[in-house]
């Protein structure tokens, strides 16, 4: 009976905690690292999504759930994150299964951001390709909504972080007329959403970048 | 003849006259009896008209005119004609005989007597009868040649049939001119015995009464009315088949007419006019039909160019507007068969319609603006009339349009860069030519072109309209000199092959080779400045220092108060820090316009490039967070008036200004030795250049035909040039010792001095002034001979200078990794003597003695410490193998040595023992750093780690990783030998996994290699799974995904450095906002809505407004556009 009453404590404490750990409630905003294979280095900088949403809380009021959290292409809860983000420096591979999994998902109200944190550009975009042939990528012009539906960036998407010193390029892949893939190409947007002692950026274009992913937010809420 | 047959004759003769008279007593009876009744009815009916007899009246009318009629033919016809008949007694042969004798005068009465004579059976009786036969042989000899017809009386029917024919002549005219009246008269008295109302008063005149009208025709009726005023007039109308009339009052006008308009009448209409109950007479307006247009149709087919889909016009929409080179197509449907038809031009051509039954269609093509009518012919001969006149309209073809976004000035460009070209072009309908043209407009050895060379541009795709078009121009092969000036720009051709393709250019601009000369100069010029720039603002930092160790003097104790004074000097303060601040912000914008124009144009050795890169990202960490949060404080501290929290920040902004001012000393220190370097990169670089040129020359001379003054003149002028070179090149070397003899213990002044006297030796000068000389008298070989002397002479001065480049390099790496090998034996040292201490802290008793000997070992350590710092400080101005990290690692270590002997003071021997674990920990990390430093220059071969060294490392590690990958999966199946080559392998994974970690660490340590890499940590986790899983036998898919995404990894972050390193930035930094224009608006989301608004403003074009207008239609369809842009 003892041990029974100690199993009965122990999963009462469990469950306590874990109430505890999930306080934020499950309707609110999440962005989800999305997990791929290939080598690059999908789980970098695990700190912009947090500082990020908390940005967008703050800045926005929208209820946001300010953690990092990944998934895999292959797992079934991908269908339940609207917002992938995907990053790193290296390549990426998608199997056919991956690609048609990720074609489903967008084609079926989901949303990808790619950043290329420097080396991504060529495997991101063979790949997209996979998940979405007879798309292509195109760069969204200043007047484009996204640039403009929160913050105002007259000149598209701001420039993080130096790469090869190219101008910063937003481009974006449309299925029935709706933004679904969002790529940024020489910016890094995401560098800004990192912690200050990451990159070591000015703390001006920490909040440029942060601002510029409040709209892509904004963004994919309303559109 | 016998006296029967004579009579026979007579009886016979007679009886035709009989005949011929009956017949014209029918004939002259029925002319009487026609014009008396004839006299009679008109009588009647004038009478009737006059007088409008009652219904007794007309039946005594009528019944007489009957009776009349009846008499006259009974008596005038009908008698003679029952005579002709022999149905009534006509005359006897006597009476008839009688009258032929009274006609005939020869006959006389003889025919009558011989009648009687024969019919008188007994005459022979009492007359003799041969006397009778002598009589009637005598009558019928005279009477043998007399027709007895001619008896007959016809004089008076030529006078009844005139009569007749003016009775009846009088009829017809008095119907035709008075139908009304006389038909009325003639209908009443026929129905006699109805009742009719009295006559009308007035009579109306009604023109144009009946009569054909062309389909459509509006017709005006025109009533004039004689009589009595018949007040109000109406007209009466209905088409024909109608049963009911439709009414309208006529519009009188002043002289007494009246007047009506029928709209345009398509169908055969009755109409009279009444008033006052009184019906005028009927009149029918019937409608001819003559063909027309019933339905146009025009299909517009424009230019295959263009890209426009066919277009169909609205039907009966005749004004076409289409671009030149259209097809027009008309297809017509007429009311009716057409038997042919055509378009009439303006320009008086005429195009005939092909005809198919009631159908019609022509096509042509449209090339002038012109207009026209059709004009069509039905099966019977009708034309078609007032054909509607259509206008053929052409809409321009705008030229297309081209803007050069890079380059958007004239620009200084190296040898070989390719420069990158954006042009952005436009056009209505698309683009069929795209090229760069350019020219030679300015040389020193050649004369300018006259004309553009082109080089074809790649274009968009077919139907763009707008695009941005990039392009890599690679100079390379315009083989420029240095001071070369190209004059250059872009054309663009619409795609029009109707008009002709129009083009349009770009802005000129001119792109130039400056001379290794300028490019030198200037990158002087920006050394000076920016060391003049660091040297000002290290002055200002140190008068600066002053005024803040005054304030912190002033507000030192706690109970000194805080005047305004202080504020002020607080304020100015802050103030001159600022400027100090914006001026090493200036000074760093100069280097890195110097290193990029050096960079460009490759005047530096792949070693020099990368020192002055490392000087960059120093100078981008000198504005460091901590020291603007430091002055930030001050700030608030101020604002504050708290003399404690001034204290504090200033305390603060202490510790951070002293390393901002240390970090512009230690600058200004390694970029007066990096312009060493580049100094003598530059004498290479010069030497290099100078040996080309000559060797060139002397290729030249050769090949110069002997005789041939003016090129050997020429040839001259470029020894000439080779010769300044070499002067600026002595200049430079003196410039160069100079600079060296600041650092006469690190730099090879003695082979600097030695190269100097060689070339003063050789006098390299004396033997080009001979060559030129040489040449301008035309002696080649002897030019020739002297120029290999030249050309020896400058190898042996190239070969020197390169010496002294490697050993300058090699004796600062000697005498850096030397210090830093001190540092590091002096740091173990202190890590050895530190555990000692604490060792011996550990055993002390509360209350011993040693207590203050530790202390004192504890401050001469830390005394030494400091001297260790103290020399890597002054490393540090020499060389970016000195890290931050380091000196932290050290100031942990003093912190905890301080910390230590504080507690040693007080006693407390566990505090101490603890911290001065903490102190030799500290030591032990700073030892660390500086192996993995000196580690990484010697792999590197340069002053820190360098990208080279993270290079091959990485490199090293691929391939490993590549072996091990590769052998783990030829193991099969897993024997006891596969098993053991599994954990060989396994150890190399683990092997592989520590030097990855170890290298990670070193690129920590020596700063932002770290964000080159990326995060190495989770593929030294795989590495450790693939460990275990080797280890453990299981190795499975996973394992080998693993395998793969470790290898690709390595290999990507061996290809990040790589493609860094070809950059002028290979350090990752905070981005520079880039201005450019917009990518064109988005096609393929808004493709449909695009094509829309396209079509919708092509329509809106071809409404035929003026050319202002449409401007303004274009104009607002791009705004429509733009304002779909932003709504998206």
């Amino acid at each position: 009976m003892k041990k029974v009453q100690h199993l009965f404590l122990a999963l009462l404490i469990g469950t306590g905690v874990s109430l505890a750990q999930s306080g934020t409630p499950a309707s609110a905003f999440a962005i989800t690292r999305l997990k791929y294979a290939g080598g690059g280095d999908w789980y970098n900088d695990p700190s912009s999504e947090v500082n990020l949403l908390t940005f967008v809380h703050n800045a926005t009021g929208i209820d946001t759930d300010p953690r990092y959290q990944f998934v895999d292409i292959g797992d079934d809860a991908l269908f339940t994150h609207p917002f992938l983000f995907m990053t790193g420096h290296g390549n990426i591979a998608f199997s056919e299964t991956d690609a048609r999994r990720l074609r489903m998902y967008l084609e079926n109200g989901g949303f990808l951001y790619a950043d290329d944190d420097y080396g991504m550009d060529k495997p991101f975009r063979r790949e997209i390709r996979k998940v979405l042939p007879g798309e292509e990528l195109v760069e969204l012009p200043f007047s484009y909504g996204l640039y403009h539906c929160q913050f105002e960036f007259p000149s598209g998407v701001p420039k993080t972080h130096e790469h090869n010193g190219k101008p910063p390029q937003g481009f974006g892949i449309f299925l029935h007329g709706r933004l679904v893939v969002y790529y940024t190409y020489e910016s890094n947007p995401s560098d800004g959403w990192a912690d200050p002692d990451v990159h070591g950026d000015p703390e001006d274009k920490r909040q440029e970048a942060l601002r510029f992913g409040t709209n892509l937010v904004v963004w994919v809420l309303t559109h | 003849m016998d006296t029967t047959g004579l009579y026979d004759e007579i009886h016979r003769r007679l009886a035709a006259v009989r005949r011929k008279q009956n017949t014209a007593a029918v004939i002259h009876g029925a002319a009487f009896s026609g014009a008396l009744f004839l006299t009679a009815v008109l009588l009647a009916l004038i009478g009737e008209e006059i007088i409008n007899f009652s219904v007794g009246g007309r039946t005594v009318l009528f019944w007489t005119l009957v009776l009349l009629a009846l008499a006259l033919f009974l008596w005038r016809i009908g008698r003679p004609l029952g005579r002709l008949a022999e149905i009534l007694h006509g005359e006897s042969d006597l009476e008839t005989a009688r009258d032929v004798g009274r006609r005939i005068g020869c006959v006389n009465d003889r025919l009558v007597n011989a009648l009687q004579l024969l019919a008188e059976g007994d005459a022979r009786r009492i007359y003799s009868g041969d006397l009778v036969d002598a009589a009637l042989a005598d009558l019928r000899a005279d009477c043998e040649g007399i027709d007895f017809t001619s008896a007959v009386d016809r004089a008076g029917t030529p006078l009844t049939g005139r009569l007749l024919a003016a009775a009846f002549l009088s009829c017809v005219l008095l119907f035709a001119l008075f139908p009304t009246a006389f038909f009325g008269a003639a209908d009443r008295l026929l129905h006699f015995n109805e009742a009719y109302a009295a006559a009308s008063p007035f009579r109306f005149v009604v023109e144009p009464g009946s009569r054909e009208i062309i389909k459509g025709e509006t017709v005006p009726i025109r009533v004039r009315v004689t009589g009595e005023n018949p007040g109000e007039v109406s007209i009466a109308f209905r088409r024909r088949g109608d049963l009911a009339y439709e009414e309208a009052v006529l519009r009188a006008d002043g002289a007494g007419e009246y007047h009506h308009q029928f709209p345009p009448v398509t169908e055969t209409t009755e109409y009279y006019i009444h008033a006052r109950g009184i019906r005028g007479d009927d009149y029918t307006l019937t409608v001819i039909d003559r063909p027309l247009v019933r339905q146009l149709r025009i299909t517009v087919l424009p230019p295959a160019y263009s890209g426009l889909p066919v277009r169909r016009q609205e039907d009966n929409v005749g004004d076409v507007a289409a671009l030149r080179g259209a097809a027009i197509r008309f297809d017509i449907e007429a009311s009716k068969v057409l038997k042919s038809g055509e378009i009439a031009l303006s320009d008086s051509a005429v195009l005939p319609l092909g005809i198919a039954g009631s159908r019609a269609h022509a096509a042509f093509v449209l090339m002038k603006e012109r207009s026209y009518h059709i004009s069509l012919r039905d099966s019977a001969g009708t034309g078609s009339v007032d054909p509607v006149e259509y206008t053929l309209r052409i809409i321009p073809d705008a030229p297309p349009a081209v803007t050069l976004l890079s380059p958007s000035e004239n620009l200084d460009v190296t040898d070989t860069t390719p420069v990158n070209l954006l042009a952005k072009i436009t056009d209505d309908y698309g683009f069929s030519r795209l090229r760069l043209a350019y020219k030679l407009v300015q040389s020193k050895y050649e004369k300018p072109e006259q004309e553009f060379t082109y080089v074809p541009l790649p274009l968009p795709p077919s139907g763009t309209i707008e695009a941005l078009i990039p392009y890599r121009w690679s100079i390379a092969g315009l083989h420029l000199v240095p001071e070369d000036v190209i004059s250059f720009y872009v054309e663009v051709f619409d795609n029009d092959v109707i008009s002709g393709p129009k083009s349009a250019i770009s802005e000129i601009y001119s792109l130039r080779l400056p001379s290794m000369d300028e490019v030198f100069a200037q990158a002087d010029k920006g050394h000076e400045a920016s060391i003049g720039g660091m040297q000002d603002a290290l002055k200002q930092a140190q008068e600066a220092r002053k005024e803040m160790e005054e304030l912190t003097q002033s507000v030192r104790s706690p109970a000194d108060k805080l005047e305004w004074q202080d504020r002020r000097k607080a304020e100015d303060l802050l103030k001159k820090y600022g400027e100090v601040k914006a001026k090493m912000d200036s000074v760093r914008a100069a280097v890195d316009r110097m290193v990029d124009d050096m960079s460009k144009n490759r005047v530096l050795s792949p070693e020099t490039l990368e020192k002055y890169q490392e000087l960059q990202h120093m100078m981008d960490q000198m504005s460091s967070p901590e020291f603007a949060e430091a002055m930030k404080q001050l700030q608030q501290a101020m604002q504050q008036m708290s003399p404690d929290a001034l204290r504090q920040a200033m305390q603060q902004f202490n510790f951070s200004e002293e390393t901002f001012r240390k970090s512009i000393e230690r600058t200004l220190n390694l970029l007066k030795r990096i312009q060493i370097e580049q100094k003598v990169d530059e004498a290479v670089r010069r030497t290099e250049q100078m040996m080309k040129q000559q060797e060139a020359l002397k290729e030249n001379t050769g090949k110069t035909p002997a005789g041939d003054r003016d090129r050997m003149e020429q040839l001259a002028k470029e020894q000439k040039e080779v010769q300044e070179h070499l002067q600026s090149l002595g200049a430079q070397m003196e410039e160069l010792q100079k600079k060296m003899e600041d650092f006469p213990a690190e730099m090879p002044l003695a082979e600097l001095k030695h190269a100097r006297q060689e070339m003063a030796q050789d006098s390299l000068a004396r033997t080009m002034e001979s060559i030129s000389r040489d040449m301008v008298q035309m002696q080649p070989e002897e030019a020739s001979r002297q120029q290999q002397q030249a050309l020896a002479s400058m190898g042996k001065l190239g070969e020197h200078l390169r010496s002294m480049q490697k050993e300058m390099r090699q004796n600062q790496q000697r005498q850096v990794l030397n210090a830093m090998r001190r540092s590091l034996r002096d740091l173990l040292d202190l890590s050895k003597r530190e555990e000692t201490l604490k060792d011996e802290s550990e055993r002390l008793e509360p209350n011993s003695r040693r207590f203050r000997d530790n202390e004192e070992a504890q401050m001469d350590a830390m005394r030494d410490l400091g001297t260790v710092a103290e020399g890597l400080a002054a490393l540090s101005q020499r060389t970016f193998g000195v890290t931050p990290e380091m000196g932290k690692s050290i100031g942990d270590a003093m912190r905890s040595m301080n910390d230590a002997m504080r507690s040693l003071q007080q006693r407390n021997r566990a505090a101490a023992s603890q911290q001065q674990t903490d102190a030799m920990a500290s030591l032990n990390e700073a030892a660390q750093k500086v192996e993995d430093s000196m580690n990484g220059m010697q792999q590197g071969g340069g002053q820190g780690m360098g990208l080279a060294g993270l290079m091959q490392r990485l490199q090293r590690l691929s391939q490993q990783q590549g072996g091990i990958n590769d052998a783990s999966r030829n193991l099969g199946g897993m024997t006891p030998e596969q098993a053991a080559e599994m954990s060989r392998l396994a150890g190399e994974q683990g092997m592989v996994r520590k030097s990855l970690e170890q290298l990670a660490r070193e690129a920590a340590s020596a700063g932002d290699l770290k964000k080159l890499m990326g995060d190495m940590s989770q593929i030294a986790r795989d590495m450790t799974e693939v460990q275990t899983d080797m280890t453990s036998g299981n190795f499975n898919p996973e394992t080998v995904r693993k395998e793969d995404r470790i290898l690709s990894r390595l290999l990507d972050a061996q290809r990040s450095t790589r493609e860094r390193d070809f950059e002028k930035k290979r350090t990752s930094t905070a981005g520079q906002d880039v201005t450019r224009e917009s990518p064109p608006s988005l096609t393929l989301t808004a493709g449909q809505e695009k094509d829309r608004l396209r079509r919708d403003m092509q329509k809106a074009l071809e409404e035929g407004y003026a050319r202002e207008y449409e401007d303004l239609i274009r104009r607002y369809f791009e705004i429509l556009e733009q304002l779909e842009s932003q709504n998206r």
